[in-house]
C-alpha cells in the first residue's frame, strides 16, 4: 500500500472562534476537519477552563489534514487572523493511506 | 433605614439566596462540589421557559397597557447606559478606552438571572408586577453590545472592532442565542394560553419554581466565586465601580419606570434590570467582535462582583426605594 505524506494542523483556539476558524479552512480547500470541544489548559491568556458560564475561557481543539503547501499557507495567515484571540496554531508531519481524502 | 436592612436580612435568608451563598462558600474553600454542566443548561432552560411564561401570563391578565412605549424604553436603556458607565470608568481612570467599552456593554446589558431571583423576591412578598418586563429585559440585552462597539470603535477605529460581515454574524447569534429564543417564545405561549392553559403545567412551571431556583442559584455561586477567585486583573477602583454602577443604573431604572407609570413591582424589576449586568451574552459577543478587551476584567466584574451583590443587596434596596416612590 502506498503511504502518501501530508501535514496535520492544529488550531487549539477559544470555543467562540471555531465557526470562523473552520470557515476559513474550508475556504482553502480543506476537505474535512475534526473538532474535540472543551479542552483545558494554561498558557499566555491565563488558565483556559471548560467550566464556565460565559463560556469566553473554553478552548476548542480544531484538527484538520492537508496537502503541505495549503498547510503552510494557513500557518503563516493565523499570525494576523487569531492575533488577539487565545489560540495555538501547529503543523505537523503525518501520513495517509487515502490521499484524495486531504 | 431600618426597613431597607430587615428587608436585605429577610432577602438573606430566603432559601434561593442561601443556596447562592452555599455554592459561593463551596468554591471558596476549594469544595470539588460541581453541578454537572448538562443538568446547569437544562436548569437554564427551565427557568427562562418558566419566566418567560408567567411573564405572558401577566401580561395576558394585566392586558397591553403600554406594551409598545415600554419596549422603546427598554431599546433606549440598553443603548444608553453603557455610556455612563463609560463615562464613569474613564473619569475615574479605571481602564483604558477599550476595556472600558468593553465593560460598559456588559452594564447596558442584562442578567436574567438577577431579574429571575428578583421576581421571585417579589412573589414572596405577594408583589404583582408588569408582565411587559419579561419582554423589556429581552429588548434590553443586545443594544448596549452595538453602543460598547461604537465606543470601543472611537478610540481603536472602526476596522479594528470587526470587519462588517462578521458583526452582521455577531448580532444574528446573539438575537438568535438560546436563552433570548426561550425567554421570548416563553412569554408568547403564556401569553396566548392565558390562565386556563398555564394551569396545565403548573405543577412544573410553577409549583417547583422555587426548587429548581435553589439549584440553579447554587450553581451561580460556584461559578461567580470561582471567578472572582481566579481574576488576577481586578483593582479597587473597579469593584468599587461594580459596586456603585448597579445604584447609578438602578436610579435611571426608577425615573424610566416613573416615566412609564409602572407600580410598585415594575418599578423595581425596572431598577433591578438596569443594576444587572450581562456575563453570558455580552462577554461572548465582546470576544469576537473586541477581542483586544481583556475578559478577565469584564467577565469578573459583572459575573464576581455585580451579580453577587444584586442577589443579597441591590434587589431588596431596589424594592425598598421603590416602595418609598410609590408612596
Amino acid at each position: 500500500m502506498e503511504i502518501h505524506r501530508r501535514k496535520k494542523i492544529e488550531i487549539v483556539v477559544e470555543s467562540g472562534m471555531v465557526p470562523d476558524v473552520v470557515e476559513w479552512l474550508v475556504a482553502h480547500g480543506v476537505k474535512g476537519y475534526t473538532t474535540v470541544p472543551k479542552v483545558s489548559g494554561f498558557g499566555r491568556q491565563g488558565r483556559r477552563q471548560t467550566e464556565e458560564i460565559s463560556r469566553v475561557f473554553e478552548n476548542t481543539l480544531v484538527i484538520a489534514i492537508a496537502p503541505e503547501e495549503t498547510a503552510r499557507l494557513i500557518l503563516i495567515e493565523s499570525v494576523e487572523r487569531l492575533r488577539d484571540y487565545a489560540a495555538i496554531v501547529y503543523l505537523s508531519d503525518v501520513e495517509v493511506a487515502r490521499p484524495d481524502h486531504f | 433605614m431600618g426597613e431597607i436592612l430587615s428587608l436585605a436580612g429577610a432577602n438573606l435568608l430566603s432559601p434561593m439566596v442561601l443556596c447562592f451563598v452555599l455554592g459561593a462558600v463551596a468554591a471558596l474553600i476549594r469544595s470539588d462540589l460541581e453541578i454537572p454542566e448538562a443538568v446547569a443548561k437544562g436548569l437554564a432552560i427551565y427557568l427562562m421557559l418558566a419566566i418567560g411564561m408567567k411573564g405572558g401570563l401577566a401580561l395576558a391578565k394585566t392586558g397591553g397597557g403600554n406594551v409598545a412605549a415600554s419596549l422603546a424604553m427598554a431599546i433606549v436603556l440598553s443603548f444608553s447606559l453603557p455610556v455612563l458607565a463609560y463615562a464613569v470608568l474613564r473619569a475615574v481612570r479605571a481602564l483604558g478606552p477599550v476595556d472600558a467599552a468593553a465593560v460598559s456593554a456588559h452594564y447596558g446589558s442584562v442578567s436574567i438571572v438577577t431579574f429571575v431571583t428578583a421576581v421571585e423576591f417579589l412573589a414572596a412578598r405577594g408583589t404583582p408586577y408588569d408582565g411587559i418586563l419579561v419582554a423589556m429585559m429581552a429588548a434590553m440585552e443586545t443594544p448596549a453590545i452595538v453602543t460598547g462597539l461604537f465606543l470601543a470603535s472611537r478610540s481603536l477605529g472602526a476596522s479594528a472592532v470587526k470587519r462588517p460581515q462578521r458583526r452582521a454574524k455577531l448580532l444574528r447569534e446573539v438575537l438568535a442565542n438560546g436563552s433570548i429564543v426561550v425567554l421570548v417564545g416563553g412569554f408568547v405561549i403564556g401569553w396566548a394560553v392565558g390562565p386556563s392553559g398555564m394551569k396545565k403545567v403548573e405543577p412544573f412551571m410553577v409549583d417547583i419554581y422555587n426548587g429548581m431556583l435553589c439549584l440553579f442559584l447554587l450553581d451561580m455561586g460556584l461559578v461567580a466565586m470561582r471567578q472572582l477567585r481566579s481574576s488576577h486583573d481586578l483593582t479597587v477602583r473597579l469593584i468599587v465601580f461594580a459596586l456603585v454602577m448597579p445604584l447609578l443604573n438602578a436610579a435611571i431604572g426608577f425615573a424610566a419606570a416613573r416615566l412609564l407609570g409602572f407600580g410598585l413591582g415594575g418599578t423595581a424589576l425596572l431598577a433591578t434590570l438596569c443594576a444587572s449586568a450581562s456575563y453570558i451574552a455580552v462577554p461572548a459577543a465582546m470576544r469576537l467582535a473586541l477581542p483586544q478587551a481583556r475578559p478577565g476584567i469584564y467577565v469578573t466584574l459583572s459575573l464576581g462582583v455585580t451579580f453577587p451583590f444584586n442577589v443579597a443587596i441591590g434587589i431588596p434596596l431596589y424594592f425598598a426605594i421603590a416602595e418609598r416612590l410609590a408612596g
